[in-house]
């Protein structure tokens, strides 16, 4: 993927991601503002049409008090006849005065316990009471019950359709509202379509409900269907949704912009590294328009280019030093891996690699297979008498004395292990091999050690055999010598015994 | 010494004549004050079946028996008349009525009156009378039990104005003349209706027959009629006032036996305090929906 497309990728996710959560924080904020302010204003139109409602029932009443405190009402229950008849019209055309300033009043009758007395408007519902609603055929009543006496009474039928209208269109408000109230249990709802009708299961999931509102005894709720609300809001979610998609446009215009506008530098530079020739490194131009970093890349780069064309030029030369110093270092290595330290002889690692080869060599080529193991006698003494510094040194000159005697380059001299050493050479003719091991041994007891002015005298015991090998296995041979060095040692030591 | 004797017994005679009234310390020792007043289902009067506006003289007759810490019996009167009858202060301390204060009235008994009041001339709406004048050719009707019929007869003579008086009684929702050869009257002149004194007087009577159509013009007083009017839908319906009868203020008043004069003291006094306190005009208020003051202006 290309820097360009990894920064265009970077911006384009991020935008969106930042787009996204906005938008999402933003449609949430405005869900939740829009019901808060929703529910506020439906508090208000409750309380409102609480006070609408509470003054429309008092301006009726009061619009009613002419009639409750006028002495026709008490001639309705006289024998006069005339009286009667007068108080009777008179009373109906106050009512229907009453009736025509309030036209949400569908009746108003005069009642006596449970008798109609006189009745004016359309008789709706009968045997009111206070605050009591009461739904026929579609339609919402809200009874008033004014009392004049203890027996007689003005029964007044609102509509509650209407009353709701008529507040709601006098104040300009919001027409999908909706009265809701009770009716025993049971929800029944008013809207502006002049309808009333029961709710289904009592339902309100679907509606915005203020707080309850009571008017003498009428507990209601004025409500909103969410639809509504949610309708309301549609155009902003298609506007918000056309930003989104605009922005997102523009973010991917901007985002292209910033990735090319980046990475051209980068996009430059790696041009002309691309187009250089093979382990040839030139120098790359340090443009003006490069920002600070990659002015410090190429800077860098021409610093190494430099180095590297160097090393290119002198490859050669440089290898065949460093590979003579590894051979150097190899050999030092190999020749440290097969040699005793202490003595400066091949060690038994060296003698495992050899011997196998050479005695095969030896059994193949029919040639002689000179071969003995050297032992010093009770060097353990010597090490127990004089500590292992003196003991050590013992050593260094007893291997100063074997390469001495075996000299010659066919000859190998190992330390075998301890103070136990092997010598072995190959040759075509029958050697005097024990003339050469005798004379070892008679040197060595002939001579005295001289070790930071201590004198130390010490023998050998070599078990050895000489001849052209009749088989093949190399561990036979070494067990032939083996026990020569055994018989050696029985035989008192400072022996040769050689077959 | 002789005629000391004399005058002392002429006046024991007269007031025993005029029956002898308990006085206030009679009323505060029985703890009771008996007030006679009529039952006629009227709300300035007496109306014990309204339970709101039992009437307006009973409630001032119960805040003066408050005021005096005594209880209330009622004893009901038939008629206006019979509390002029002999011996009516045997039987009770207070007349609660609106009886017009006149002088002929005043030498029978006490009468301290509550209230200012005048007489009104009401007809049918589209009547139109403004002077007495324009009666004439009109029908108007009086009642010999009531003052009106006087104060009528003195303002239309004063004002050289004819008039005939012709009784009449009601039957069957008419006024029947009881003149055998009644003519009707030129238009020159008012005819007065007189209903005689022995008719069974009932609260509206006047109103309802001027309705009827059976006078063209009635003769109430200013404190009735304004209780009446403004609390009545079918007067306000089919009534309008015309005028006022006479110039000057009348009163009307609550009656005391000529030995009462301490209570009769008493309830001036506490008419003095009821009109200052306030407690008069919520009492008048109730009644006439109207402020005792207003009333007062409306008088002049």
């Amino acid at each position: 993927m290309t820097i360009r497309k990894k920064i265009f990728r970077t911006l384009i996710i991020t935008n969106a991601i930042i787009l996204t959560l906005t938008v999402a924080v933003g449609m949430f904020s405005t869900f939740n503002r829009t019901i808060k302010y929703e529910s506020e204003k439906l508090n208000m139109l409750s309380r409102g049409f609480e006070s609408f409602l509470g003054d429309e029932i008092d301006r009726i009443s009061n619009s009613l008090a002419v009639v409750k405190d006028s002495n026709d009402i008490q001639f309705l229950f006289q024998d006069d006849t005339y009286l009667k008849s007068l108080s009777e019209a008179s009373i109906k055309n106050s009512l229907k005065d009453v009736m025509l300033n309030y036209k949400e009043i569908e009746s108003i009758e005069v009642a006596s316990g449970s008798s109609n007395v006189l009745s004016q408007g359309n008789s709706v519902i009968f045997q009111a009471h206070q605050g009591k609603v009461y739904t026929q055929n579609n339609d919402s009543y809200l009874m008033m019950k004014i009392d004049v006496n203890t027996e007689v009474s003005l029964d007044v039928t609102i509509s509650l359709d209407k009353l709701f209208k008529n507040f709601i269109e006098q104040n300009n408000f919001d027409v999908y509202s909706q009265l809701l109230f009770y009716e025993g249990n049971d929800l029944y709802y008013v809207n502006l379509q002049g309808n009333s009708a029961k709710m289904v299961g009592n339902d309100t999931g679907k509606l915005l409900l203020s707080k309850e509102g009571n008017v003498d005894g009428l507990s209601f709720y004025v409500a909103k269907p969410k639809s509504y609300i949610f309708g309301d809001i549609s155009e902003y979610i298609f506007l918000t949704a056309l930003f989104f998609v605009l922005v997102i446009f523009l973010t991917n215009l901007v985002s292209q912009y910033l990735a090319t506008e980046i990475s051209s530098s980068i996009t430059k530079v790696a041009k002309v590294l691309s187009e250089l020739p093979e382990e040839h490194f030139e120098k790359i131009d340090v443009e003006d328009g490069f920002e600070d970093e990659i002015k410090t890349f190429v800077e860098t780069f021409n610093s190494v280019s430099d180095e590297l064309n160097y090393n290119t030029k002198n490859m050669e030369k440089i290898i065949s030093e460093k590979t003579q110093k590894i051979e150097q270092q190899n050999e030092q290595l190999k020749h440290m891996s097969i040699t005793d330290e202490l003595t400066g002889l091949s060690n038994r690692r060296s003698f495992d690699e050899q011997f196998s080869k050479d005695f095969s060599l030896a059994y193949r080529e029919k040639l002689y297979f000179n071969f003995a193991i050297v032992d010093i006698d009770n060097f353990k003494l010597v090490n127990d008498k004089y500590g292992h510094q003196i003991g050590d040194k013992c050593l260094q000159l007893l291997a100063y004395a074997f390469k001495k005697t075996f000299n010659r380059s066919s000859d190998k001299i190992f330390r075998y292990g301890g103070e136990e050493f092997i010598i072995y050479s190959l040759s075509k003719e029958k050697e005097k091999f024990y003339d050469i091991l005798e004379l070892l041994r008679n040197s060595v007891e002939k001579a005295s050690m001289e070790v930071n002015g201590v004198s130390v005298k010490v023998t050998i015991s070599i078990g050895a055999v000489s001849l052209i090998p009749p088989f093949n296995e190399y561990e036979r041979y070494i067990k032939l010598a083996d026990d020569n060095l055994y018989k050696a040692k029985a035989l008192g030591r400072n022996k040769v015994v050689i077959a | 010494m002789r005629i000391n004797a004399i005058i002392c017994t002429a006046l024991l005679l007269l007031v025993c004549a005029l029956g002898i009234g308990r006085d206030l310390f009679d009323v505060l020792g029985t703890k009771e004050l008996r007030v006679g007043i009529r039952n006629i289902s009227s709300e300035v009067v007496y109306f014990p079946n309204n339970e709101n506006r039992p009437g307006f003289c009973f409630e001032l007759a119960k805040e003066f028996a408050d005021y005096l810490g005594v209880n209330v019996k009622i004893i009901e009167f038939d008629d206006l008349y019979d509390y002029f009858d002999d011996g009516t202060f045997d039987n009770v301390d207070i007349i609660a009525d609106i009886l017009t204060i006149t002088d002929a009235r005043k030498k029978v008994m006490n009468l301290v009156p509550f209230i200012e009041n005048g007489e009104v001339l009401f007809g049918r709406i589209g009547e139109s009378v403004s002077k007495l004048e324009d009666l004439k050719g009109k029908r108007v009707l009086a009642l010999e039990s009531f003052v009106f019929f006087n104060f009528l007869k003195t303002e239309l003579d004063n004002a050289k104005v004819s008039y005939v008086v012709n009784r009449v009684y009601p039957t069957n929702n008419v006024l029947q003349y009881l003149n055998d050869n009644y003519t009707k009257p030129s238009k020159n002149v008012v005819e007065i209706l007189l209903v005689p004194k022995d008719f069974a007087y009932y609260d509206y009577f006047d109103y309802v027959q001027v309705i009827r159509g059976n006078a063209d013009v009635g003769i109430v007083d200013t404190f009735s009629f304004v209780q009446k009017y403004f609390n009545t839908l079918f007067l306000k319906q089919n009534i309008v006032p015309l005028m006022m009868l006479r110039k000057e203020t009348g009163y009307l008043g609550f009656g005391f036996s000529k030995g009462s004069p301490l209570l009769a003291k008493e309830f001036e006094r506490f008419l003095a305090y009821a009109k200052s306190s306030g407690v008069f005009n919520k009492l008048f208020k109730k009644y006439m929906t109207i402020d005792y003051s207003d009333y007062l202006k409306s008088l002049k």
